[in-house]
């Protein structure tokens, strides 16, 4: 099956208007603009661009991004992101290049650049654990759960 | 081996001197053959079926948009090719594969130039084009993954394989805003499109397309409503409160011509 091509580089192939809501998962392999209402998870494989009248509520992934709505999730964007004056993002956001235009707002973690965030690098640089029998790991995650109150006090 | 399936309105008098001039055109070509009719006791499903027993491969529609929704509706499993002579009105479909009206789809039809396309399922039934759902008021599941509703009381939804020539039917619903490329029945999907109707959306809207449109291209959609749907696929109409739609990619080989929409 052949790939979807676009007619142009930046021309979206899917488009969320103002007037619709989508709630789930949704992935991409094209471009996306956003106009409108997304609960759940937005990923896509290419460029995104959050209209200002969007209001999003999930995780977001793209290549690359241009941000003038909402987006209340963390936002995780490859390569650069671009956040508008009317951008306002309640989330993480991590991407290699950063553009923050004056009025544009941030509440969240910020970790940039080509380089891991450090703390990842942290869990890298541990001793991997051997592999646990599932039925292990869920025993000690029930474990957890019992203990948590007891060692709160 | 050429069949050629004529539809039932073309017995009517006004079309004697187009089909006679088309006949002696494909004889000039070399490529008559053998005529079916489609007539109130005959459908195309069994004139194809019984075609293809004796050998032929290509089957060539000479109608309208409805008659070739007859044809795809009636190929079932055949591995046939299709082409096409538009006679009569609409003919967008033909329009849209590059399809000439009358005698000069003759002559696109003796170069060959073939292109394998997908087809689109809804409840069961194959379209080659698009299915329409105007005026509704539905819910739209997505590859089994996501939901769209509209905020809108009221909204079209035109779900695309091949998208209409703008100069068939210019302002058709299935075009697709400018700089969009939607539509195109090579790529293994179907695109969605969702307008909002005029009025619509707390009067925001004052004419369809005002940017309101949305384009969610997808494999497999269902599309719900408390109320029945009324649905119109490659011209024929029926309601149900459930329309399960789904993209059969690469299913039929059809004869195009140059100025087709797509690639």
């Amino acid at each position: 099956m052949p790939n979807r091509e676009v007619g142009g580089a930046h021309e979206p192939e899917t488009v969320i208007a103002a007037s619709v809501k989508l709630e789930g998962d949704f992935q991409s392999q094209g471009n996306v603009l956003i106009e409108g209402v997304v609960e759940g998870s937005l990923k896509t494989e290419r460029d995104l661009r959050v209209g200002e009248r969007a209001r999003i509520s999930a995780d977001v992934y793209a290549a690359n991004a241009t941000v003038a709505g909402e987006v209340r999730g963390n936002l995780v964007v490859a390569e650069r992101l671009e956040l508008e004056p009317t951008a306002r993002i309640h989330g993480d956001v991590r991407t290699k290049v950063l553009v923050v235009a004056s009025g544009a707002t941030v509440n969240g973690k910020l970790s940039m650049g080509a380089e891991q965030p450090a703390e990842e690098q942290r869990k890298q640089q541990r001793p991997a654990k051997t592999e646990q029998p599932a039925a292990k790991a869920e025993e000690e995650k029930v474990a957890e759960k019992v203990m948590a109150p007891f060692l709160t006090r | 081996m050429y069949y050629y399936l004529y539809d039932s309105f073309l017995a009517d008098k006004k079309y004697e001197r187009v089909l006679a001039a088309v006949e002696t055109r494909l004889t000039d070509l070399g490529i008559s053959g053998k005529i079916g009719r489609l007539t109130a006791f005959t459908n195309a499903r069994g004139l194809i079926r019984d075609e293809v027993r004796r050998g032929v491969q290509t089957v060539v529609v000479v109608g309208n948009d409805q008659t070739i929704a007859k044809v795809v509706g009636g190929i079932d499993d055949a591995k046939l090719t299709l082409g096409f002579i538009p006679v009569g009105t609409p003919t967008s479909i033909a329009r849209s594969l590059g399809i000439p009206d009358g005698v000069e789809a003759c002559d696109i039809l003796s170069k060959r130039v073939t292109q394998k396309i997908d087809l689109g399922m809804v409840n069961g039934h194959l379209f080659l084009s698009q299915v329409r759902m105007p005026g509704a008021n539905v819910t739209i599941e997505g590859e089994g993954k996501f939901r769209l509703t509209s905020l809108a009381d009221d909204c079209d939804v035109v779900v695309s394989n091949l998208r209409i020539s703008e100069h068939a039917d210019p302002g058709a619903q299935g075009a697709a805003p400018a700089g969009y490329t939607v539509g195109d029945p090579m790529d293994g999907w179907l695109d969605a499109l969702i307008t909002p109707r005029p009025g619509a959306f707390m009067g925001m809207f004052r004419r369809a397309g005002e940017g309101a449109r949305s384009v969610i291209p997808m494999r497999k959609l269902s599309v719900t409503s408390e109320e029945p749907i009324a649905v119109e696929a490659d011209g024929r109409q029926f309601s149900h409160n459930v329309v399960s739609i789904e993209i059969v990619p690469d299913r039929l080989k059809v004869i195009t011509g140059r100025e087709r929409v797509f690639a």
